[in-house]
C-alpha cells in the first residue's frame, strides 16, 4: 500500500518543523513538502498535477491564518481544481464560526494545533478514507446550532385575536422598546402597556418576552 | 313788482303803529306799566327795524317773552315777527324756524290770521332766496286762510303774491289771471290800496310783454288809487312807468310832460334815490330825443347822485366790513391763539405720551433683551452640555474604540506568536519524547507531565486570545461570536441555552457587532453569576431601523427598584450610549429576568 503522501501548510516554522517531527515518524506517512501560505500550498498542488510526479499529495494540512492566502481560501481553491485532495486544516481557533465556513470551504476536517499524536494520525486517516474529522472539542460545537426565524406564509393563530391595539403594542415589543417607551409613542402610560403585554401573553399563551418576539416575527410584524 | 312788496310789508307793519321819536320811547320805558311797556318795545321794534336790525331783534325777543304775550295769538305773531326781523338780516334759516313756530301755534290755536301771514311770510322768505316753488305753496296757503277768513285785503295781496311768482317764473299769462283775481276783488271791496297793486302788476306785465299801449291805462288806474291814498312814492314810480310807456310808444313830448309831473313829487318826497331815479329817467328821455348835452348833464347829475350815495353807501359798508374784517380778525386771533394753547396743550399731551410710550417701549425692550440674554445663557449652557456629552461620548467611543484595536492586536499576537510558537514547542517536544524515552519509564513519565503542561499554557493562551477578540467575531459577526460565546461559557454550568436570528443574513457595522458582542458576553456572564436560570434565550433582531438583542433567561429575576448597575452593566450603558443604543430590563419572578438592547441602524 502506497504512503499517505502530506503537504504542510503553516506561516510558523516552529509549527511545520514540529508536525514534520512528529509525522515522519509514522511510517505509512510521507511528507511531500512544506509551504508558509495558502498561496504556496495551491501552486504546489497545481505543479505536482501537472508533473505527474511522484509528489502528488494527497492530504493538505493547513494553517487556517496565514499570510497572503488564508487556509479558507486556499482549500477553497484547491478544492475547485483538485477534487481528490483531501484537506485538514489546523487551528488554534475553537470556534463554531469558523469551523462552519471551513467546512462551506470545503475543507474535509478541522484539528487543533495542540492535539496529539495520536489524534494527528487518527485524523489524516479518518480523512484519507473519504470521511470527515473534527477534534474532540470541536464535535461539540456544532451541536448547538443556532436557528432562523422566518416569517410564515400564513398568519399565525395566536395573532389573529387580537386587538389593533395589542398589535401594535406587540409589534413595538419586537422592535426592542420598552415598556415606558412604548407608552410615550402611543400616549398611554407604561402600567397600561405592561398590561396589554401580559393580555398578549395570556392569549397567544407563551411564558417569556422571547416567545412573544418569536410570534411577532412569524406574523411579520416586524420590518 | 318791488313797489307791491313795501307796500305789502308796510301794510302788515302798520300793525305795530307808526314809528315815534325813540329817546322819547326809550325814556318813557322808565315809568311804563306792563301794557305799555310791550307797546312800547313794539314801537322801538319797529323804530331801529331798519337802523339797527340786531337792536329790533332784542325787542322782538322781549316781547315774545313778555308775560303778557304768553296767549297763543300773540305767540304766534311774535314768532312770525321774529322771523321776519331774521329775514331782513338775512338769517333765512332762523327766520324760517321762527316762522314756522309761530305758524303751528298759530294752527293749534285755529288762528287763520296768523296762519294768513306766517304764510304769506314764508313765502316771501322762499321769494327772496329765489325758491319760487315754496314760495309759491305758502303764498297758496296764505290765499286759502285769508278766504276762510274772508279777508279781502288778504285774499287780494296773496293773489297778487302768487302773480308776482308765477311772473318771475315766465308764466306771464297765468300771472295775469292772478292780477286780475286780486283786482276784482279790490274793485268788489273799494280796497283801494290793493286795487292799486293788482293795476301796477297788470300794467308792468303789459310794459314787460311790449304792450306798452295797453299797460298805459292800468298805470293810470294805478295813479289814481294811489293819489287817493297819498301814497306819493306809488305815484312817483307809476308816473314813471307812464312816462317810460310813452317813451316806448315813440310819444315824447308825452312822456316829458309826465316827467314834469314827477318833479314836484320829487321834491316834496326829498328823497336821493327818488332824485337819482328822477336824473336818470331824465337823462334816458334827452338821449331818445337827441338832446345829448342835455342827457350829458343830467346823466352827470345822475352820477353825482349815484356816487354819492353809493359811496356813503359803499363807505357804511367798508366802515362795516372793516368793524366786521376787525371783529373776525380778532376772532380769528383768539381762536388762532386758544388754537395755540391746545395745540400746545396737544403737544404737551403728546410729549407726555410719547414719554410715556417711551418708558413702555425701553421696558419691554429691556424685558427681551432679558429673556434673550436668559435664553441665550440657558441655550449655551444647553449646547455646552451636549458638547460635553458629545465630547465625552466621543471620549468613550475612542476609548472603546482604543480597546478593542488594543484588544484585537494582543489577541492576535497571542494567537499568532506565542500560541503557535508554543503549539509548535508541544509537537516538537511530544516527537522528542518518542525519541528519548522508552514507555513506561520513570522518565517518559516526568517528560510526559512537562508536555502535559505546555499543553495547558498552549490551551490558556488560546482562551486568552478567544475571551480578548474571538476570531469568528472579526471573521463570521456578532451571530457565530455569539453563538460561541454561548458555547464555550455555558459549558458545565449545566444552563441551556436557544438562540433565535432574524434576518441577519448581513454582517453589520464592525463597531455594533462589538457592542453586540460584548454587551451580551456581560449579560451572559450576570446571568450565570445572579439569576440561578437554567435557560438562556438570546435572540438577535434586524428590523428595517433597529437591531435588537434580547436576552432572557427563567431564573429569579431582580428586584428592579435595586438598580445595582455593576461596572459590567454601567461600561455596557455607556458603550451603548456611543452609538445611540438603549437597553432595557425588565424581571418578574415567575418567568425570570429579560434585557432588550435596541441599536439603531442609522
Amino acid at each position: 500500500m502506497s504512503k499517505i503522501k502530506i503537504l504542510l501548510a503553516d506561516d510558523h516554522q516552529i509549527v511545520l518543523d514540529g508536525l514534520k517531527s512528529i509525522l515522519s515518524d509514522i511510517p505509512d506517512f510521507e511528507i511531500v513538502g512544506a509551504v508558509n501560505n495558502g498561496k504556496d500550498a495551491v501552486d504546489f498542488i497545481a505543479t505536482s498535477h501537472t508533473k505527474q510526479s511522484e509528489q502528488k499529495p494527497d492530504i493538505v494540512l493547513m494553517d487556517i491564518d496565514m499570510p497572503i492566502m488564508n487556509g479558507i481560501n486556499a482549500a477553497r481553491e484547491i478544492k475547485k481544481n483538485f477534487k481528490n485532495v483531501r484537506i485538514l486544516t489546523l487551528s488554534m481557533h475553537n470556534e463554531k464560526g469558523v469551523i462552519q465556513t471551513l467546512m462551506d470551504a470545503g475543507a474535509d476536517g478541522y484539528i487543533l494545533k495542540n492535539s496529539s499524536k495520536e489524534e494527528l494520525e487518527k485524523g489524516i486517516r479518518t480523512i484519507c478514507r473519504g470521511e470527515t474529522f473534527f477534534s474532540t472539542d470541536v464535535t461539540m460545537s456544532l451541536l448547538n446550532q443556532s436557528s432562523e426565524i422566518t416569517t410564515s406564509k400564513e398568519l399565525p393563530e395566536e395573532v389573529k385575536g387580537l386587538t389593533e391595539r395589542e398589535i401594535e403594542i406587540l409589534k413595538l415589543v419586537a422592535e426592542g422598546y420598552s415598556n415606558k417607551e412604548i407608552g410615550d409613542r402611543l400616549f398611554i402610560s407604561h402600567r397600561t402597556v405592561d398590561t396589554h403585554r401580559t393580555n398578549l401573553m395570556k392569549k397567544m399563551n407563551v411564558h417569556n418576552v422571547a416567545g412573544l418576539i418569536r410570534i411577532a416575527l412569524k406574523s411579520g410584524l416586524v420590518e | 313788482m318791488r313797489i307791491s312788496i313795501l307796500i305789502f310789508l308796510g301794510l302788515i307793519l302798520s300793525v305795530f303803529g307808526k314809528s315815534q321819536n325813540i329817546d322819547s320811547l326809550e325814556r318813557a320805558l322808565n315809568s311804563a306799566n306792563d301794557t305799555q311797556t310791550v307797546q312800547i318795545y313794539y314801537k322801538l321794534l319797529q323804530a331801529y327795524e331798519y337802523s339797527e336790525p340786531e337792536k329790533s331783534l332784542d325787542f322782538a325777543k322781549k316781547i315774545l317773552e313778555h308775560p303778557l304775550n304768553q296767549e297763543p295769538y300773540y305767540r304766534a305773531r311774535n314768532y312770525i315777527n321774529l322771523g321776519k326781523l331774521f329775514k331782513n338780516l338775512g338769517q333765512f334759516d332762523s327766520a324760517v324756524s321762527n316762522m314756522l313756530t309761530g305758524i303751528q301755534i298759530a294752527e293749534k290755536a285755529g288762528d287763520f290770521k296768523n296762519m294768513a301771514m306766517g304764510y304769506n311770510s314764508l313765502g316771501l322768505i322762499y321769494k327772496t332766496n329765489s325758491d319760487f316753488e315754496k314760495a309759491l305753496k305758502y303764498y297758496r296757503l296764505s290765499n286759502i286762510e285769508c278766504t276762510k277768513l274772508n279777508f279781502p285785503n288778504g285774499m287780494a295781496m296773496t293773489l297778487n303774491n302768487i302773480g308776482t311768482i308765477l311772473d318771475a317764473m315766465n308764466k306771464t299769462d297765468s300771472a295775469l289771471v292772478y292780477y286780475n283775481k286780486a283786482a276784482k276783488i279790490a274793485e268788489d271791496n273799494d280796497l283801494t290800496g290793493a286795487k292799486a297793486v293788482s293795476y301796477n302788476n297788470i300794467g308792468e306785465v303789459f310794459s314787460k310783454e311790449g304792450k306798452d299801449a295797453e299797460a298805459l291805462p292800468y298805470y293810470y288806474k294805478t295813479l289814481t288809487c294811489d293819489s287817493i291814498t297819498n301814497n306819493m312814492m306809488g305815484m312817483c314810480y307809476t308816473l314813471y312807468n307812464i312816462s317810460t310807456s310813452y317813451k316806448v310808444l315813440g310819444d315824447l313830448d308825452k312822456a316829458f310832460e309826465v316827467l314834469n309831473t314827477i318833479e314836484p313829487l320829487t321834491k316834496r318826497l326829498n328823497s336821493t334815490q327818488m332824485f337819482i331815479l328822477y336824473e336818470r329817467h331824465i337823462a334816458n328821455l334827452h338821449e331818445e330825443a337827441g338832446n345829448f348835452e342835455l342827457a350829458y348833464r343830467a346823466h352827470q347829475r345822475f352820477k353825482t347822485l349815484n356816487d354819492s350815495v353809493y359811496n356813503s353807501s359803499k363807505s357804511e359798508q367798508i366802515a362795516e366790513m372793516q368793524t366786521k374784517y376787525e371783529t373776525e380778525k380778532k376772532e380769528l386771533e383768539i381762536k388762532n391763539l386758544s388754537q395755540e394753547n391746545e395745540i400746545n396743550a396737544l403737544a404737551i399731551q403728546r410729549k407726555n405720551g410719547l414719554i410715556l410710550v417711551g418708558f413702555v417701549v425701553m421696558f419691554l425692550i429691556l424685558l427681551l433683551v432679558y429673556f434673550f440674554v436668559k435664553q441665550l445663557r440657558t441655550n449655551q449652557k444647553h449646547k455646552l452640555t451636549e458638547a460635553i456629552l458629545f465630547e465625552r461620548d466621543k471620549g468613550i467611543a475612542a476609548l472603546f474604540k482604543g480597546v478593542e484595536e488594543e484588544r484585537k492586536r494582543i489577541a492576535q499576537d497571542l494567537h499568532d506568536g506565542v500560541g503557535q510558537q508554543l503549539s509548535g514547542l508541544k509537537l516538537s517536544m511530544s516527537h522528542l519524547q518518542s525519541k528519548l524515552f522508552k514507555k513506561d519509564t520513570p522518565e517518559n513519565a516526568n517528560f510526559e507531565i512537562l508536555v502535559k503542561k505546555l499543553d495547558t499554557t498552549c490551551q490558556e493562551v488560546r482562551e486568552i486570545s478567544h475571551q480578548m477578540m474571538p476570531k469568528t467575531l472579526i471573521e463570521n459577526g456578532v451571530l457565530s461570536a455569539i453563538e460561541d460565546m454561548l458555547e464555550n461559557t455555558l459549558v458545565g454550568t449545566g444552563i441551556n441555552y436557544n438562540i433565535e436570528h432574524y434576518k441577519l443574513k448581513d454582517r453589520l457595522p464592525e463597531t455594533i457587532e462589538l457592542t453586540l458582542f460584548r454587551i451580551c458576553q456581560e449579560l451572559i456572564n450576570n446571568t450565570i453569576k445572579h439569576a440561578k436560570a437554567t435557560e438562556i434565550i438570546v435572540q438577535l433582531i434586524k428590523s428595517k431601523k433597529n437591531i435588537v438583542l434580547i436576552v432572557e433567561d427563567n431564573g429569579q429575576g431582580f428586584d428592579q427598584n435595586k438598580s445595582s448597575d455593576g461596572i459590567g452593566l454601567l461600561n455596557l450603558t455607556s458603550r451603548l450610549n456611543t452609538i445611540n443604543g438603549e437597553v432595557s430590563y425588565e424581571s418578574s419572578p415567575n418567568s425570570g429576568a429579560s434585557a432588550t438592547v435596541r441599536i439603531p441602524l442609522v
